[in-house]
């Protein structure tokens, strides 16, 4: 048992939105270990905020448990619980200056005035907002009031930092560099911290491990790159990078994992699981299940390779280029993604593909062969 | 920049120099000369003013007016502050319904208010006779200091709730989650984050109760028997002593109070801190006790503020009364009697507030245009010319209007459109400052796409413009139009018999001690308020509460 981290057992939550019930959060179990970054990630309304903010204390669970270093929060209010959130609209004091905003909740603990000049001004330093002290909320650009957000969660040393979509409000530039900022804080600081966010390639640059959200269920929980490898369900696969899914019919005893491709071509797939209930309608009702390919795994090329195909559309990306190809003679089109473009291959021309069974997963229906 | 918003701002100076200035300045140069004196440079005299530090009478209005006021403001905020925290941050019951009713005490006339506290509260009222009845107590006078202020502050209070309501329910949630996620209690969440954040409304809503109450004739005229204030003064000075002149200096005082409250309220406005959030999800106090607490204090601030609407509808029905606490014999008897009366001034009534309020939505719209988008230099001086006469009291534009419409060239005394003008000069920045608000959401540059496909300005305005503000510029019309059925401080001093509004009827009716029919007719003009406001917010599909923000 994990006695100095947070553990959620059992958790479920549920919203009345004008007269309809509506399940936020259904039967989720985590645990989060101390110093970890844990991410919570998933489509909007898919529940994560509605976690984070039961972690908070600022919702109260229908059912299931949170516990911290072994004691239950439930019957702790948000303000007692000795946690710092970030919010993605900063939420920040209009009417305090940057300086006061960071002082509040020192303040609130008695902390003297001393003191309180000396911490706040570290951890102003620290967020390289030194000289902003005097000034207004309102007088600060967006990257500026994260900092100062940031700063009033951290100052008074909270044992857990929420960061509820924290750099949604930025632009492109500054997010990637406030995403790095706040993983090397974090680091530095060694303390927990719990970050949500629906952008995947977020999620997988600043996490130690991650938790994907479906419509109110955890559906998969591990580090990035086992998450992106082997993904539970196609709804992961396709929610975590890019992905290729090909409708397959079994063939052999049903347990060798034997498949026939649209194209005619058999293969022995890499890895099976069995397809998630949510996944049925990703599958064709003719098709036994399944496989998902990630495109960076297809060889491509003009001459050599099993199956042949004409190229779509080419996307030059920068540091990958990106093939929309069109199967010859079945319904299918693959993405295919290249560290570099690939001589004579231009939209329109023929070109030759394949991949190693290696890389193929199989999501089997349930009760097919 | 198109010729046409220039040309309207041009328009706007020139509306205000004859309907705004020229009146004032009519004002000005009598309140500095004698009654009876042709103006001229040598006839210029402090006279009239002399009286507010010779005579008791003048002294005693200046500081009743200050006294009534500040005093309906400081009940009005104590009675709505609670109200707006319950409604905005409690689950409560009902809460369309609350909404929708705190709205009411803003359409009905506060006069027709104010009489009904008379047959509550006066020397043969009600309660009075009841409590005498039952424990041989006598209950003090609601003429009055006391019966002002608090018909003043039941008429006023939802201004400061609504603004206060308004501005709690934009707040950022998140930021008073922050602050109790940094450790602060919920009283003290309430004391150093949402206070500070919402004091800038409190304030604008204070200070609106109070130039409101400080322009109000009918209430004190009504209640306040030997109390005199402004402008019940200025209206004996023109009406008893038929002196123009003296009036005129009343008002100077009157106006001089009133611009003091505004500078104060722009003041406090421009500090208002920008909490705006799209997203916002409301979290209410969801425990028993709060709920319990809140819903108990909201209705009875509510039966407080519409229990005189309520005791006039009775007394309309109300075909015999005596000693009884109830009437003894009910029938329409009085609505019969008043059916005549009603039919001409309500149709009196209709065209001159309908003439009124077209005439404000067509010109306050196309200033407003030219102010948000035209250039900053003339921004502002449009800004003020057109929020000064929203605060200007009633009699005040009475009384100038009086002075300056008199006399060639502009000879209007007697006739509707003085009347006309005179609503038009009142509510036109209620118009503005709506359309304003709607068009500062609409982004310039689906105008600029509509040029660039090839629309000229107008067809712009028409065919983007108009669509995208239509259902605020509706919402501000049926309101100026409902408070223009109710309006009697400037009407009071410019009707002529051909022009008699209903307001003027209730008002000649209670004056004769004619109560049971100025209830009938009371209860007619309020319902036909309420009608036409209940069916504008069911056409816009708004509830009444956010027309008024």
């Amino acid at each position: 048992m994990a006695v100095d981290g947070l553990v959620i057992t059992s958790l479920s939550k549920r919203f009345v939105v004008g007269g309809t019930p509506f399940t936020a959060v259904a039967d989720v179990n985590l645990t989060v270990e101390p110093g970890e970054f844990f991410t919570m990630l998933g489509p909007s309304g898919c529940g994560k905020t509605t976690t984070l903010r039961m972690i908070a204390g600022l919702e109260t669970p229908d059912s299931g448990a949170i516990r911290f270093r072994d004691r239950d929060l439930a019957t702790v209010p948000a303000r007692q619980r000795n946690i710092g959130m970030v919010f993605q609209s900063y939420a920040l004091f209009p009417h305090l200056s940057v300086f006061e905003n960071v002082a509040y909740g020192l303040r609130l603990r008695g902390v003297a005035a001393g003191e309180i000049g000396q911490r706040v001004a570290e951890v102003l330093d620290l967020l390289q907002l030194g000289g902003h002290g005097d000034r207004l909320p309102a007088s600060l650009s967006g990257g500026q009031q994260q900092r100062v957000s940031i700063a009033r969660a951290l100052v008074y040393r909270p044992d857990i930092l929420l960061l509820d979509e924290p750099l949604a409000n930025l632009d492109a530039k500054l997010r990637l560099h406030m995403r790095e900022e706040i993983r090397s804080l974090q680091r530095r600081l060694g303390i927990m911290a719990i970050y949500v966010t629906h952008d995947q390639e977020e999620a997988m640059a600043i996490s130690d491990r991650l938790a994907v959200f479906d419509r109110g269920k955890l559906v998969q929980i591990g580090q990035p790159t086992a998450v992106y490898e082997s993904p539970a369900t196609l709804f992961v696969a396709d929610f975590i990078g890019k992905a290729n899914f090909i409708p397959v019919r079994r063939v052999g005893d049903g347990r060798s994992g034997s498949v026939v491709l649209p194209w005619g071509e058999t293969m022995q797939a890499g890895r099976t699981m069995p397809a998630a209930p949510d996944d049925l309608g990703v599958i064709p009702a003719d098709a036994d299940g399944a496989i998902m390919v990630r495109p960076e795994r297809i060889a491509l090329d003009a001459q050599a390779g099993a199956v042949s195909g004409r190229i779509k559309r080419v996307q030059f990306l920068g540091s990958i280029v990106r093939y929309a190809v069109a199967i010859a003679g079945v319904p299918v089109d693959l993405l295919v993604e290249r560290a570099r473009p690939i001589h004579g291959l231009s939209e329109g021309a023929a070109c030759r593909l394949g991949f190693a069974a290696a890389d193929a997963i199989l999501y089997k229906r349930a009760g097919a062969p | 920049m198109e010729a046409a918003p220039v040309l309207a701002g041009l328009l706007a100076v020139v509306a205000a120099v004859i309907l705004l200035g020229y009146p004032l300045a009519h004002v000005l140069i009598n309140a500095f000369t004698l009654n009876g004196q042709e103006p001229s440079l040598a006839n210029l005299t402090l006279r009239n003013f002399e009286r507010f530090a010779i005579s008791l009478s003048y002294q005693r209005a200046f500081w009743n007016s200050v006294v009534s006021s500040g005093g309906a403001t400081l009940l009005a905020t104590a009675l709505a502050l609670p109200m707006a925290y319950a409604v905005a941050r409690v689950e409560i019951s009902w809460r369309p319904l609350v909404l929708a009713l705190s709205v009411i005490p803003l359409i009905a006339p506060p006069f027709i208010g104010a009489y009904a506290w008379i047959m509550l509260l006066g020397n043969n009222g009600m309660i009075t006779q009841t409590v005498a009845g039952l424990f041989g107590i006598k209950l003090p006078s609601i003429y009055g200091a006391f019966g002002v202020v608090v018909a003043l502050a039941l008429s006023y209070f939802p201004y400061v709730f609504l603004i206060v309501q308004g501005a709690l329910a934009a707040a950022d949630p998140a930021i008073e989650e922050a602050a109790a996620m940094t450790g602060a209690s919920a009283g003290r969440v309430l004391r150093t984050i949402t206070f500070p954040m919402i004091a800038p409304a409190v304030g604008a809503g204070m200070l609106l109760v109070f130039i409101k109450a400080l322009g109000d004739f009918g209430v004190p005229s009504i209640l306040g028997g030997e109390y005199q204030v402004l402008p019940t003064l200025i209206y004996y000075q023109i009406h008893g002593f038929f002196n123009l002149n003296t009036g005129s200096a009343i008002a100077i005082v009157n106006l001089a109070l009133t611009v003091l409250g505004l500078a104060v309220l722009s003041a406090i406005s421009r500090r208002q801190v920008a909490t705006l959030s799209g997203t916002a999800r409301a979290t209410r106090l969801t425990n028993l006790p709060a709920r319990s607490a809140a819903n108990a204090f909201i209705w009875v601030v509510l039966v407080l503020a519409l229990l005189p609407q309520a005791v006039v509808l009775l007394y309309s029905f109300a075909e015999r009364w005596g000693d009884t606490l109830l009437p003894s014999v009910y029938g329409l008897g009085n609505y019969r009697s008043v059916l005549g009366e009603a039919l001409t001034t309500t149709w009196n009534t209709v065209l001159l507030a309908g003439a009124a309020t077209a005439a404000c939505l067509v010109f306050g719209t196309i200033t407003a245009y030219a102010t948000v988008r035209g250039k900053a230099v003339a921004r502002w001086a449009l800004d003020l010319t057109i929020m000064l006469p929203f605060v200007l009291p009633g009699l005040v534009v009475g009384v100038a209007y009086l002075s300056a419409f008199n006399d060639p060239p502009f000879v209007l005394t007697g006739t509707a459109a003085i009347l006309v003008f005179a609503y038009f000069t009142r509510r036109v920045a209620f118009i503005f400052r709506s359309a304003a608000s709607a068009i500062g959401q609409v982004d310039s540059k689906l105008e600029e796409v509509s040029a660039v496909c090839g629309a000229s300005w107008a067809e712009t305005m028409r065919r983007v413009m108009v669509p995208l503000i239509g259902p605020a510029l509706i919402a501000g019309g049926v309101l100026v139009f409902a408070t223009l059925v109710g309006e009697i401080s400037a009407t009071v001093l410019l009707y002529s018999a051909n022009w008699k509004t209903i307001s003027i009827a209730i008002y000649e009716l209670v004056n004769s001690n004619d109560l049971a029919k100025a209830s009938a007719l009371g209860s007619l003009c309020n319902a036909f308020t309420l009608i036409v406001v209940l069916v504008a917010s069911g056409l816009l599909g708004r509830n009444m509460s956010e027309m008024f923000r």
